[in-house]
């Protein structure tokens, strides 16, 4: 196999339903989709709107025919208000290029700042659940002032947290207040209050330079230009160079203000508003909050100031600068707007990634969200300690190694097998998994793209756990279970590769944590229904099954979630040791 | 809750320990604790933390750059390096792949590292170490932690865990009794970087540890004890105190003073490594060496198999409690260990991890040193100590694997000490360190430490004026209280920074056992030295706390002020003297008891025919005369004799001392009674107008081999003579001139005579006996070339009408007699630049011609010179050149004297 293989579902190429990428498939741009090539030196590479990027792992490496397979995640379009349209995007792998195209993923909303109020339900629904996947990693990506004994920074913009930590993040219910953002800390700074309100009344200008014919009696400047106009003007003296309305070209000297200091002020204070009107909308439920009032005054405020006298005709920014010049740099009030403005840009850019890359970013929250419950239901006999990057990259907030445990359960040790702790430099830890596996058939098992293994070495069982990203569950439950069918059917022939080519039998499940951000499983908070859902179903032959837990896109707000998270996992757990 | 006045830490053990002394009832007034009370109420109570994992103490290294390692609680938790299945953070080594390391170190591992490196240990030598790295290499990333900041780290987190405040009370760590200065100073330096402050932290070596609880204990304090006031105590026994511990295990035997203070006696013991010397306290076992081979019994034959159970997981606590039955094959395991026989796959684990640090093949073999104990190890060391004949109070055995000894081991230490019963308490260690950090604190006494002394090498002046390399001592050999802080009583002068000069480097000498070591440090100075600075060296040193801290300073104030870095310590050759410009110092001969034996019966001969004014009177005294002109080298006579003595060419042995010091002869009523005999005789013959008859000059000649001492009647008689000869012209007799070579000094005397030479080597052509006259004088006495003995005018004619004789000497070929005495001459005239540096300037006539001369003689007619004469011209020109060094001495003064001329 050389091409690449585009593979809608992550077990699609267990079951024969890959595409090469040159057979132009449109992929469901709502799922999760994947592709599917060689694992060599290069990574496929693939080009966004925000720029190029390669193409994060998803799920194990493994074996098919003397070649060594390792899935890549697909981006979503990042752009905002594109609903309906097909995202395409060009593909590079070594000499090879293609076109990957998606439809049905969803739109990002329009911002506020163009009076857009979203585009529907998903995808503020999508806004909103990415906003708190963002909000829970920057709480862990930050050392709180009072941490453990295993709280530290390292020097790489990585904070070392214990997995107590994190699940005092994840494992919150029933939020019934405005959650905390970057626009709630700038509404709280007074100094940016005195100074953006400074800069509104007394902003920095700057005399510009500008020749006009101006009558002989005001001239006060000559420079070259003007002295060789002068002396193409017929006549001796200045009066008759003057000609008839007795003026000549000469140098005059402008106030303005729009200057880049200033453009950059007027794009702060703009970005403020557009961030407060997008932080009371999607915490509208909390009106009465501190936070929410504090923010939408500031909001005003910024717009007040942005429409100010003086600063109504400094330009837009054509471009954002990445240097400062001397004023941003030196002048004390414009150095805190530059301040302001690296933040607002660094929050601009992780969502911008967090939308391109929502599947990985889901990955890394189903991931969360796994170790906190092993974390909670059973006892790790020595502790482990997850690394939380300050930022994003490709929808990774974490460092390897991710997985926690090993974990003392009532059916043994269990291990926690993670694709993602298998990234490293030149691919070395891939290589090393499928040279030397960890157990037995470890090297077949990334055929069926799940991102971590539960396994109980001692009764040979294993749990397989999909982050499963869709957005496109519509309310049937059909459609899920059409899925489950889809992956219990990879399970069978993952059991039987795993007999034929390892010579082992293990009593496999699988689990998909479904993010259902169409809510088509779960359903609104105000109900009396179960925060997470668990989706039997349908079982293997070896009398395991393949189940989904779906969780609502708002799971904080919902008030039994912890409960109900932890007891879904452990029905799964204990259906698999049935 | 009750004040914490002492803290002590262990943390060599199977587990952290951490001892807090508390403050005794009624010893705490206005906020503090009495001394007095405290005193009253010696030892104050000991509580003992317990909430610590009860795993050996472990440091785990970074995963990612910048990530600081995990030490204390959180790390004996962790699974990184656990030796886990999975994830590869968790294996051993990383990944199961060998070239990755182990991010899992245990502290025992770290306190190994930072003693010094094998073959070093027997003496306290001065070697700078760099804090050793532990690293790993995870996913291609070299990470690595220092021994030290290891250590530092852990005692930070342990104490914190312990609710002790860091500031506050004095702190003592107990570390390996082989942790050097070195050692010392990078566990001290580490504390100062994670903010321990290093004067709140004191290094207690662990024997001393187990001793000071011992001392102690309230049923021992002053029972039945003699002792008086003096701080130094009274010496009442010795304690052998054996721990074993998770490094290395030791034995050391410690003398036990006794003082009387604050109306208590106290018990204190006493350390000095400078006494010990070779007899150390390692006993090359390795208590993490014992564990694994333990762990190893019931488990996996691998790595992996005991790597978990010991180092991350209660079993080695659970295992060592004195509850805990040890089944045979373990009992077994122990004494193949305890025999040297460290079970092989366990060894070959060790070579594998000492790919990563090569401390792990320090513990890859197991130690027979605890069978030698009773035989060897302690014997040996009371022997050093001189501590043999005190009573032994009692044996103790302390560390984590002291129960063990128990059930293996104990009949070796029963050898010892047939009373010896290992104790139950495995802590006594942190339990005296506890108390060492009150009784410090509170300034009441612990133990006392003798300190290793150490010697600066200045540049001074030898008893003669002459400049020499001198050793002067930086830190004195004394003994300190513990905590106590030694200066130096005076500054150490005779040190100078030239001008221009950017750093100054001080040689440095240990002497252990006769065993001298050379070190240099230096110190830089902020700008180069504006003029030559003589400075002053201050010392102050706590014993057994790191290195001393030496402050350099200039003697004029405020030209500048430096401390001396210990970390620009490197070894060094030791330093030469400075090359020389002229012979140094005076010839000695000293009297020789066996010489003088030999001499003593033709003595007894001479003075009795004197006595009988017998006509074989001359006969006896030239038969004398064959004894005492013999002065051969001090140290070729005591060669002959057997017996190995640095080589001095200045000093030689003879019948009669060059100093004339009759009282310091064997027999010195004989010698008086002959020197007076001689003087009178010879009084008489020059009264009879005889004294150039036979009889006359045998007792002139017999009276200069008297040197100083020779009879008052020849010094007249000799002053006479030159005199005459100065008024009527050098006429002097040999006899005369053998005389006044040998017993002249007086500066008028010589003011006198030097003119004559002049005027003989001018008119003479039979120069010899003034030449071994002036060589003699200037040989044997000190300023015999001073300007108030010799004016400028007459050398320079000395030396010209020297040089004159080589020269007509080479030009006829004559290669005898005349030519050898003016070479033999001619370097001891050079001692004026002594007084007159400018003096036969090298560039300048005449030095430059008699250099060319000497060097034509060397280069054209070396093989015709008497083969004992044939260095000594490329001698001559080193020294008229400034450059002539200690081989250049020896070509000058390893002659022997010719026998012929003294014959006559």
């Amino acid at each position: 196999m050389r091409e690449p293989l585009l593979l809608d579902e992550p077990w699609d190429w267990l079951l024969s339903r890959s595409q090469p990428l040159s057979s132009g498939k449109i992929l469901d741009g709502s799922g999760s989709p994947r592709l599917l090539s060689i694992l060599q030196g290069d990574k496929p590479g693939i080009a966004l709107p925000t720029g190029q990027a390669v193409l994060p792992a998803a799920s194990f490496p493994f074996f098919i025919s003397g070649d060594r397979l390792q899935a890549f995640h697909l981006p979503i379009d990042p752009r905002q208000h594109r609903e309906g349209e097909l995202f395409l995007a060009t593909l590079t792998l070594s000499d090879l290029v293609g076109e990957v195209k998606q439809a049905d993923c969803v739109a990002r909303p329009e911002s506020a700042k163009h009076g857009g109020t979203g585009v529907g339900k998903i995808s503020d629904a999508v806004s909103a659940w990415i906003d708190w996947q963002i909000w829970a990693f920057q709480e862990l990506g930050h050392l709180p002032t009072d941490g453990d004994a295993f709280d530290a920074v390292t020097r790489e913009g990585c904070v070392r947290r214990s997995w107590q930590a994190a699940a005092m993040v994840w494992l919150q219910e029933g939020r019934d207040v405005a959650r905390m953002a970057l626009i709630v800390e700038l509404s709280r700074q007074q100094t940016l209050h005195r100074t953006l309100d400074a800069i509104s009344r007394h902003p920095r200008r700057i005399l510009h330079r500008i020749r006009e014919e101006i009558p002989l009696g005001r001239i006060q400047e000559l420079d070259s230009v003007c002295i060789r106009d002068f002396a193409r003007r017929p006549g001796m003296t200045a009066i008759e160079k003057a000609g008839p309305r007795q003026q000549l070209l000469a140098v005059r000297r402008r106030e303005q203000r729009d200057t880049l200091e200033n453009r950059i002020t007027c794009w702060v204070l703009e970005s403020l508003g557009e961030l407060a009107r997008d932080y009371y909308r999607a915490n509208a439920t909390f009106a009465q909050d501190g936070k929410v009032r504090q923010v939408r005054s500031f909001g005003r405020c910024a717009r007040t100031w942005r429409i100010s006298e003086l600063l109504r005709e400094v330009g837009p920014l054509q471009h954002h600068p990445s240097v400062p010049n001397y004023p941003l740099q030196f002048e004390p009030r414009y150095r805190q707007v530059w301040k302001t403005y690296l933040r607002i840009r660094r929050e601009k850019t992780v969502l911008d990634d967090a939308w391109a890359w929502q599947r990985v970013l889901w990955g890394e929250t189903g991931r969360q969200l796994v170790g906190c419950c092993l974390q909670r239901l059973f006892e790790a006999p020595l502790a482990s300690t997850p690394f939380y990057r300050a930022e994003c990259r490709q929808g990774c907030w974490t460092e390897p190694p991710v997985a926690p445990g090993p974990f003392k359960t009532r059916w043994g040790e269990c291990l926690v097998f993670d694709s993602r702790d298998l990234d490293s430099a030149n691919d070395e830890a891939r290589h090393r998994w499928l040279k030397h596996p960890p157990f037995r058939g470890a090297q077949h098992v990334g055929a069926s793209g799940c991102d971590q293994i539960l396994f109980w070495q001692e009764t040979n069982r294993a749990l397989l756990v999909w982050h499963f990203y869709h957005a496109g569950l519509s309310g049937s439950r059909g459609g899920l279970q059409k899925i489950l069918s889809r992956c219990r059917d990879a399970l069978e022939i993952l059991n039987t590769d795993l007999r034929r080519f390892a010579q082992v039998q293990y009593r496999l499940s699988g689990l998909l944590l479904v993010a259902d951000l169409s809510e088509g499983v779960t359903r609104r908070a105000d109900q009396d229904q179960p925060s997470v859902v668990l989706e039997p179903g349908p079982r293997l032959a070896s009398g395991t099954s393949v189940n989904a837990l779906c969780l609502p896109p708002d799971v904080d707000v919902r008030e039994r979630f912890v409960e109900d998270l932890l007891e879904s996992v452990l029905l799964v757990l204990e259906d698999l040791h049935q | 809750m009750r004040t914490v006045i002492g803290v002590g830490v262990d943390l060599t053990q199977h587990m952290p320990l951490v001892a807090k002394a508390l403050c005794p009832d009624g010893a705490f007034h206005k906020g503090r604790a009495s001394v007095a009370e405290l005193a009253r109420h010696w030892p104050p109570p000991i509580e003992l933390h317990n909430g610590f994992y009860p795993q050996p103490p472990v440091c785990v290294l970074p995963l990612l750059h910048g990530e600081p390692p995990l030490v204390g609680d959180a790390a004996a938790q962790h699974r990184r390096a656990a030796g886990l299945p999975w994830p590869p953070e968790a294996q051993v080594p990383f990944s199961h792949d060998d070239q990755a390391g182990i991010g899992r170190v245990p502290l025992c591992a770290a306190w190994t590292a930072l003693l010094p490196p094998p073959g070093h240990e027997q003496s306290p030598m001065l070697i700078r170490r760099a804090d050793p790295e532990f690293g790993w290499c995870p996913e291609g990333r070299h990470l690595t932690v220092r021994a030290g900041q290891m250590l530092a780290l852990s005692l930070r987190a342990f104490l914190q865990a312990a609710g002790v405040v860091l500031h506050s009370p004095r702190i003592a760590v107990v570390v390996p009794d082989t942790l050097d200065e070195a050692g010392q100073q990078i566990v001290l330096d580490a504390c100062s970087e994670v903010g321990l402050p290093p004067e709140n932290i004191h290094l207690l070596p662990r024997p001393l540890a187990v001793a000071l609880h011992w001392c102690n204990s309230l049923n021992r304090l002053g029972a039945g004890v003699d002792a008086h006031g003096e701080e130094e105590g009274s010496r009442i026994g010795r304690l052998r105190v054996l721990t074993v511990s998770m490094d290395v295990w030791e034995a050391l035997s410690l003398e036990i003073r006794a003082r009387w203070y604050l109306n208590r006696i106290w018990l204190f013991p006493l350390r000095d490594r400078v006494a010990l010397g070779n007899a150390r306290p390692e006993l090359d076992v390795f208590g993490v060496s014992l564990a694994a081979a333990l762990a190893h019994q019931t488990e996996v034959a691998s790595l992996r198999g005991w790597w978990p159970r010991l180092l991350a997981s209660s079993w080695l606590h659970e295992s060592l409690q004195p509850s805990s039955p040890f089944f045979p094959e373990q009992v077994r395991c122990v004494q193949a260990v305890l025999n040297d026989r460290l079970p092989e796959p366990i060894q070959r684990d060790f070579q594998k991890l000492a790919r990563h640090h090569p401390v792990w093949r320090r513990f890859g073999h197991g130690g027979s040193g605890l069978r030698r104990l009773p035989t060897d190890v302690w014997p040996e060391q009371e022997r050093s100590l001189g501590t043999t004949g005190l009573p032994l109070l009692e044996t103790l055995a302390d560390g984590a694997f002291s129960d063990l000894l128990r059930h293996c081991g104990a009949r070796w230490l029963r050898c010892a000490d047939p009373n010896f019963q290992p104790p139950a308490l495995r802590v006594a260690a942190v339990h005296g360190a506890a108390l060492a950090a009150a009784a410090i604190a509170h300034g009441l006494p612990c133990y006392r430490e003798k300190l290793l002394p150490l010697e600066l090498c200045v540049r001074g002046t030898d008893n003669y004026g002459d400049p020499v390399l001198q050793w002067k001592p930086l830190i004195a050999a004394t003994t300190v209280e513990a905590g106590g802080v030694w200066r130096s009583p005076e500054p150490i002068r005779g040190l100078k920074i030239e001008k221009g000069q950017d750093r100054l480097v001080l040689p440095l000498r240990r002497v252990v056992q006769n065993r001298s070591s050379f070190r240099q440090v230096k110190t830089e100075l902020t700008e180069p030295s504006k003029r030559e600075e003589a400075v002053r060296v201050n010392v102050e040193v706590k014993p057994g706390q790191g290195f001393a801290r030496v402050c350099i300073e200039s003697v004029t104030p405020g030209v500048f002020s430096a401390r001396l870095d210990w970390r620009t310590m490197e070894e060094c050759e030791e330093p030469k003297p400075p090359p020389l410009a002229y012979i140094p110092s005076v010839s000695r001969i000293l009297p020789d008891g066996e010489m003088f034996a030999q001499a003593t019966p033709l003595m007894r001969a001479a003075l009795s025919a004197l006595e009988d004014n017998s006509p074989n009177a001359t006969e006896c005294l030239r038969e004398l005369i064959r004894l005492l002109n013999k002065w051969p080298l001090a140290f070729k006579v005591e060669q002959r004799r057997g017996r190995l003595v640095e080589k001095d060419f200045m000093l030689h042995y003879g019948v009669i001392g060059s100093e004339g010091n009759l009282d310091a002869l064997p027999e010195p009523g004989l010698a008086r009674s002959l020197r007076n005999l001689i003087g009178k005789q010879f009084g008489e013959l020059v009264e009879a107008g005889r004294p150039a008859s036979r009889l006359g000059k045998a007792l002139l000649r017999v009276g200069g081999w008297f040197y100083l001492a020779m009879p008052e009647q020849c010094y007249s008689y000799l002053r006479t003579r030159i005199r005459e000869a100065a008024a009527r012209g050098p006429s002097l007799r040999d006899v005369e001139l053998h005389a006044i070579g040998l017993a002249f000094e007086n500066v008028e005397d010589l003011r006198r005579f030097y003119p004559l030479v002049v005027q003989a080597l001018r008119n003479s052509s039979a120069p010899n006996h003034w030449l071994r006259a002036v060589r003699n004088i200037c040989r044997f006495r000190n300023h015999a070339l001073s300007p108030d003995a010799i004016q400028d005018a007459t050398v320079a004619d000395l030396v010209a009408w020297v040089y004159s004789h080589i020269q007509k000497q080479i030009q006829n070929q004559n290669f005898g007699r005349i030519l050898a005495n003016c070479l033999e001459t001619f370097p001891f005239l050079l001692k004026r630049r002594r007084y007159d540096p400018s003096f036969l300037l090298p560039d300048k006539e005449p030095a430059a011609g008699i250099v060319r001369l000497l060097q034509y003689l060397e280069t054209k007619h070396r093989w015709r010179l008497p083969r004992r004469l044939q260095e000594i011209p490329k001698a001559t020109i080193n020294f008229m050149r400034r450059q002539a060094t200690g081989s250049d001495l020896e070509a000058l003064l390893g002659l022997e004297e010719d026998e012929e001329q003294e014959n006559d």
